[in-house]
């Protein structure tokens, strides 16, 4: 079953995005052109480097973030490639999944911190973050933490047989809810950033 | 005439066998439910069916198939695990043949020869890897003279001999029949050491009657004349035990439905040789012994006598395998706590491990070390005997605890040891060649003496190129097996060697003797398998061969033998190091997202209650 839902999920989501980007474009008048398309493309190249007007520590926060976005598409890949076949997530793919694991949530966390005040909900908010962009930082804050602790909870002599499989099944479904929900938060962000750019 | 006379004579016995009045079966089958042991007070009989009475003068051994076959079906008991080996396929209930399921490899017999460098798994089960005697040229007669000392009677030792020696050495000696008494027999008097020595000598009529010491026994069969009539011409002299007998000439038998573990120690011990004689004191029993349980409490069995082997995969057994006392998630029928067996938590170990691995890779023989050891078995190396009949027997050489994978997917320790053995080949099947045709064939060139190493004659290459030159014909190509290498001659005579499946050792699992937990693998945490030196994955196992040539691995890590890529294993375990950080890691960013997230909270808090001050005001 959860083969299913999260590949029915996925699909959905992708479908979703690309619907909506196709529908409600940003930034640039001509939709379907190929010069637009390479253009595009490349501004969404040019958002992974880091602006030439920051200062180290927004640098240093960038490359951060980055740095989970990657570890983000790596966990994703490994952790939900092999549902795509049949198969679980073992072997290689399983010791790359546990690798990026740590570097994935370090930089999540961090850019939590980070990033807590700019997403915070204020009453009179001068900054240009959608409602929905928030939101969904919020609750990848609060996912972050049963996604992580089933996992590093399971490492411990803590949890028997039965303990451990409930703690694997946790771990994958909020495992999925969260890549659901970040893949939309991505999508907002980067609506965000090329909108940000197209006003300068 | 003399065939006819015992034929009626028989079917007379059989007319006036006691039978329950309700259900016309035997008195000793089916089950009233009542668990008291019935006292076998009983007539005893000799092998033509003549009740033996104290007053006889030459009086004749008594037969468990006459004896106790009178209240048991005998046959229905012929049928069971220890004496159905040389069936292929039984009758069933309808009264069809069907093939029988041999379950998983078990410790098969082994033929072995120095002087040939032979050391080949036999069993009639066909299990993969073994050879049937009949593919090995050796008739039944053969087979009972070669593993008389732990024979328990029945199977081969109840086949018609056909060949005329055989048949009139068969005579003389008698069938080997189901000894009942080798495991039944409660008094402590029961001697399996004397049956071994009336096996020795041929005696095979006499073995219940001399083991259980109700008679001494005179004579050996194996010396007797082929012309030996023994109804008319004096041979044997038996002797029974004054007493035995009360007045009413019948003979009480301490039978117990439960055998005691000693009984099953006879042919089932194994023995590390890495701890040594003057150490086996030292080594543990079988945890469930220990905590009360006797062997006969999981390898149970019906009037059939098919013994739960204890696997998870057996019919009506199944709920007395490790699965079913311990976990016991049958659905309709939860079993766990059988027998008081604790359900086990297993904290911190991820269930894959429970999917890729056997109960007893953790649990059971020895803790894996950094080279396996050998180990003697009862029936292998013919323990347990103490007379002139005990024969030093090295070989094959046995090495455990080895973890493999098994014909279930699944890892766990295993017994092996190497064939070793000339064949011919065709296709990818092997006939093996029996010894003595292979000295037949072969002249002088293994005859040669050589002093031994480490219990083998070596063999070099050019005496195999040579044998296997002798062997082989136009039609026929010889091949020789050993250490895990398959030799043949090439096109231009040249010895080639290569590694195929064929060749590889014959291994079977080790269920006993189960460990404590807390003396299991995992007990102390993953380091106990996941290092990069394991001895779980990376301990050696001796390559055993009388060839040691150039280029030969002495020893292969358990790992080759696992199925799993050697690199992968490494790293893997490797990354374990690593583990640490990863938790510290984890734990540490989940407080700092706690942390923020309270911070916000707070705020939120705060906000919501200004607000509302604000409002009010």
């Amino acid at each position: 079953m959860f083969q299913w839902i999260s590949i029915v999920g996925f699909a959905v989501i992708i479908a979703g995005i690309l619907l909506h980007s196709l529908l409600f474009p940003c930034g640039y008048s001509r939709r379907f052109s190929l010069g637009t398309l390479i253009r595009k493309k490349v501004h969404l190249l040019t958002l992974l480097f880091p602006e030439q007007n920051l200062n180290w520590p927004a640098k240093a926060r960038k490359f951060i973030f980055l740095l989970g976005l990657f570890s983000f598409c790596v966990l994703l890949v490994t952790g939900f490639g092999p549902l795509l076949f049949g198969s679980r997530l073992q072997g290689i793919l399983l010791m790359v999944h546990a690798t990026f694991a740590p570097v994935f949530i370090g930089s999540a966390a961090v850019v939590v911190l980070l990033g807590a005040d700019e997403y915070a909900f204020r009453k009179k908010d001068t900054r240009s973050i959608p409602l929905g962009a928030k939101a969904g930082f919020w609750l990848l804050a609060v996912l972050s933490l049963p996604v992580t602790l089933t996992m590093a909870l399971s490492m411990f002599p803590l949890f028997g047989s039965e303990g451990q499989e409930v703690l694997f099944h946790a771990h994958r479904w909020y495992g999925l809810v969260f890549a659901w929900i970040a893949m939309v938060e991505l999508y907002m962000l980067i609506r965000m950033e090329v909108l940000k750019d197209m006003e300068r | 005439m003399k065939r006819y006379c015992l034929l009626i004579f028989s079917l007379s016995f059989f007319c006036v066998l006691p039978v329950n009045a309700e259900n016309g079966q035997l008195v000793g089958q089916g089950n009233d439910g009542n668990r008291g042991t019935p006292v076998h007070r009983i007539e005893m009989y000799s092998d033509d069916g003549v009740r033996i009475r104290s007053y006889h003068k030459n009086p004749k051994p008594f037969s468990t198939r006459q004896t106790c076959g009178r209240c048991h079906d005998y046959a229905k008991i012929a049928s069971g695990w220890h004496f159905n080996g040389h069936k292929s396929e039984e009758l069933n209930d309808e009264g069809e043949l069907v093939k029988i399921d041999w379950g998983r490899p078990a410790q098969p017999w082994v033929l072995t020869d120095p002087v040939t460098r032979t050391q080949v798994p036999i069993s009639g089960r066909q299990w993969p890897g073994t050879f049937t005697p009949e593919q090995m040229g050796i008739t039944p007669w053969e087979f009972v003279n070669q593993n008389f000392s732990h024979f328990p009677g029945g199977s081969y030792g109840e086949v018609q001999a056909e060949h005329p020696y055989e048949s009139a050495r068969q005579m003389i000696s008698g069938s080997c029949e189901i000894n009942c008494l080798a495991c039944h027999n409660a008094d402590s008097h029961q001697d399996q050491d004397m049956a071994a020595l009336q096996a020795a000598r041929q005696n095979y009529r006499w073995i219940p009657a001399a083991s259980s010491q109700m008679a001494v026994v005179n004579g050996v069969a194996s010396e007797l004349s082929m012309f030996h009539d023994p109804q008319l011409d004096e041979g044997h002299k038996v002797t029974y035990k004054e007493g035995l007998f009360d007045s009413e000439d019948l003979v009480f038998f301490d039978i117990t439905g439960r055998p005691s573990n000693e009984r099953c120690y006879f042919c089932h011990s194994n023995q590390n040789l890495s701890v040594g004689e003057e150490n086996e004191w030292t080594r543990d029993e079988d945890v469930h012994l220990k905590a009360g349980l006797n062997c006969v409490d999981c390898h149970r069995n019906g009037d059939d006598h098919m013994i739960t082997r204890g696997t998870e995969t057996e019919g009506h057994g199944t709920t007395l395998s490790c699965e079913g006392c311990h976990l016991g998630e049958a659905e309709d029928r939860p079993g766990v706590g059988r027998m008081g067996a604790p359900k086990p938590a297993h904290r911190g170990i991820p269930t894959i491990h429970f999917e890729k691995m056997t109960c007893t890779a953790c649990h059971s023989g020895p803790r894996p070390s950094e080279q396996a050891d050998r180990w003697k078995t009862a029936r292998m190396h013919k323990t347990g005997l103490h007379g002139k009949h005990a024969p030093h027997v090295p070989q094959p050489h046995v090495y455990a605890p080895v973890l493999m994978k098994g014909a279930d997917g699944k890892i766990g320790p295993y017994k092996l040891f190497w064939p070793a053995y000339w064949a011919y080949m065709k296709e990818d099947s092997l006939t093996p060649i029996a010894p003595d045709r292979v000295m037949e064939l072969s002249g002088n060139i293994l005859n040669t003496y050589t002093e031994k190493v480490d219990d083998w004659r070596p063999l070099t290459e050019d005496q195999i190129a040579g044998v296997l030159a002798k062997l082989s014909s136009d039609d026929k190509k010889a091949i020789y097996i050993a250490g895990g290498k398959m030799y043949q001659l090439s096109g231009d005579n040249q010895l080639q060697s290569s590694d195929p499946p064929l060749a590889q050792p014959y291994a079977w699992p080790m269920a006993h003797d189960v460990r404590p937990a807390e003396q299991s693998l995992g007990v102390r945490k993953c380091k106990d398998c996941h290092t990069t030196d394991s001895a779980v994955f990376f301990g050696n196992v001796e390559v055993d061969s009388p060839v040691k040539a150039e280029g030969t691995p002495e020893f292969i890590e358990m790992i080759e033998l696992q199925g799993i890529d050697r690199l992968y294993m490494r790293t893997f375990n490797a990354s374990f190091m690593f583990r640490p950080f990863l938790k510290i890691i984890a734990l540490a960013s989940c407080g700092l997202v706690v942390l923020v997230l309270l911070a916000y909270i707070v705020r939120a808090v705060a906000a919501i209650s200004n607000a509302c001050v604000e409002e009010s005001d």
